[in-house]
């Protein structure tokens, strides 16, 4: 089967595309399928710190579009998962080292070999945005429960519609279900509201993120954690199971309210 | 030599009118590039608007055009068609979509009363803007949708949002203080109507359809009342 290619992006920074495309990498390959995750970020790369791969790097994506290295010497392969591997960005260049018919390539070189190419796509809207989402057959856009984040979520809606890409999936980071009852951050269903496209997850805010993605290991490796759960769930949507939105606040059961919501929409 | 017909060029008011309606796109695009290089001197700094008839034209076409043109000194700043997807995708870009009408036709609507606009161009846009989409037009604008936060309207005529209106609206931007904004739910960013800026306004809850307007060189918004003839 060829591999479907899942591109993570979001308009702004610090939202959470490394952590959501090393987890989500994770999840679909503790579920068995053979992953490759591309980091797009090229200059500014961290998806090989996140899943902890950092001083194995030998070659990266631009020595393979440059051809100086075969595709399969580039893939590095994670030692705790047989079938994750990952393509790092070049350090020492810039976005326009690559270009979007360059990802395509890339992509449809190992499309025969991979079940599922995660790409992280780096922050802004110029060209590396445009390299990640070329070969994307789904583009998930990962937002924070922030007006200024949901701004951007927008625009990037907006543009991946406009590359005839869409219809993009919704992931909601941090949501802090204390902050949410209270009235001080948005709910996900405000936010579904506003951008108006089918919710993918749900990540509760956690600070055992923080400490998992400074020791390069993903939270979703963890059995106990809720948060790796929730990304395990979304990896399960990926698969096309359908499965229940998690309750992150054990009273509140809005988020059962959320996912009412998006089957009304998306009827 | 046989190109020669793909593109035809001539003056307008607002710059060059060029026509490439036949033909394939790249074959259209190539034979352009060609004749600007060609006429250096003559297109330098020059603003073209270019018709390409029913030709479904991408975002990505548009964009390249517009890199190659203003790699040469020229500016792409509407593209004229009858294609729906082009127009869309153009106005995506923030590019124009139809020539100004003339002066005199504008006037003519100035001197209209309001209730009596019967039969003015308007243009619809059937889908929600969000944000960084622009959509300017000298008609009316209706949209069938929201406007999103970050999203912008610009109209020398009146803007009737069929849905929530979060964005920024400018109506009768050439000046007409009797154009009015009115959307099912107004909770703009900014209204304007033509150099009026209405000051800002916090809503809670639920919200009626109104409408904006300026009565007396005052900004007024009201809920949408029939009564008031409107």
């Amino acid at each position: 089967m060829a591999a479907s290619v899942v591109t993570i992006t979001s308009g702004k920074g610090g939202v959470g595309k490394t952590t959501t495309s090393a987890n989500l990498a994770v999840a679909l390959a503790e579920d068995g399928f053979k992953v490759v995750c591309i980091d797009g970020d090229i200059g500014l790369r961290n998806l090989d710190v996140v899943l902890g791969l950092e001083n194995r790097i030998v070659y990266d994506l631009v020595d393979v579009v440059e051809n100086r290295c075969r595709i399969r010497q580039a893939m590095i392969r994670d030692k705790r998962l047989e079938e994750l591997y990952l393509i790092p960005a070049a350090q020492t260049r810039d976005k326009s080292a690559i270009s979007p018919s360059d990802m395509v390539r890339v992509c449809d070189e190992l499309r025969n070999e991979v079940d599922y190419i995660i790409i992280d796509s780096p922050a802004g809207i110029e060209r590396g945005f445009r390299n990640t989402i070329a070969p994307a057959d789904l583009i998930l856009v990962v937002t924070n429960p922030e007006v200024s984040a949901v701004r951007d979520a927008d625009r990037i809606i907006g543009l991946v519609e406009a590359e005839e890409k869409g219809p993009a999936k919704l992931i909601i980071n941090r949501v802090n279900p204390g902050l949410t009852k209270r009235g001080d951050m948005l709910t996900p269903e405000d936010v579904v509201e506003l951008l108006a496209i089918e919710l993918i997850g749900v990540i509760p805010d956690d600070e055992n993120v923080v400490i998992s993605t400074n020791r390069g290991q993903p939270i979703a490796l963890d059995p106990k954690s809720k948060t790796g759960q929730a990304f395990k769930n979304i990896s399960k949507r990926i698969q096309g199971q359908s499965v229940p939105f998690m309750q992150l606040d054990e009273k509140g059961d809005f988020l059962a309210k959320v996912a009412g919501l998006f089957r009304q929409g998306g009827d | 030599m046989d190109n020669e017909s793909l593109i035809q060029i001539k003056g307008i008011r607002e710059g060059l009118l060029i026509n490439a309606e036949n033909g394939t796109w790249d074959d259209r695009k190539a034979e352009l590039l060609r004749m600007v290089k060609q006429k250096e001197a003559f297109f330098k700094g020059a603003r073209v608007c270019l018709d390409v008839n029913d030709t479904a034209l991408r975002v990505k076409q548009i964009t390249q055009l517009c890199d190659q043109l203003s790699a040469l000194n020229v500016t792409l700043w509407a593209i004229l068609s009858t294609s729906e997807t082009t127009v869309n995708n153009a106005r995506v870009l923030a590019l124009e979509t139809s020539l100004p009408t003339k002066k005199e036709n504008k006037e003519k609507n100035d001197s209209n009363e309001r209730v009596e606009n019967n039969g003015e161009k308007a243009v619809l846009v059937n889908k929600t803007l969000r944000a960084g989409y622009r959509v300017e037009s000298l008609d009316h604008v209706i949209i069938i949708g929201d406007v999103n936060p970050g999203a912008e309207i610009v109209s020398a005529g009146n803007i009737i949002v069929w849905g929530k209106l979060k964005g920024s609206a400018i109506a009768g931007a050439e000046g007409n203080l009797k154009a009015v904004i009115c959307a099912m739910e107004l909770r703009p960013t900014q209204l304007r109507i033509g150099e009026k800026v209405f000051p800002p306004q916090q809503k809670k809850g639920k919200t009626f359809p109104e409408v904006a307007y300026i009565e007396n060189n005052e900004c007024k918004i009201e809920l949408w009342n029939k009564e008031k003839g409107r």
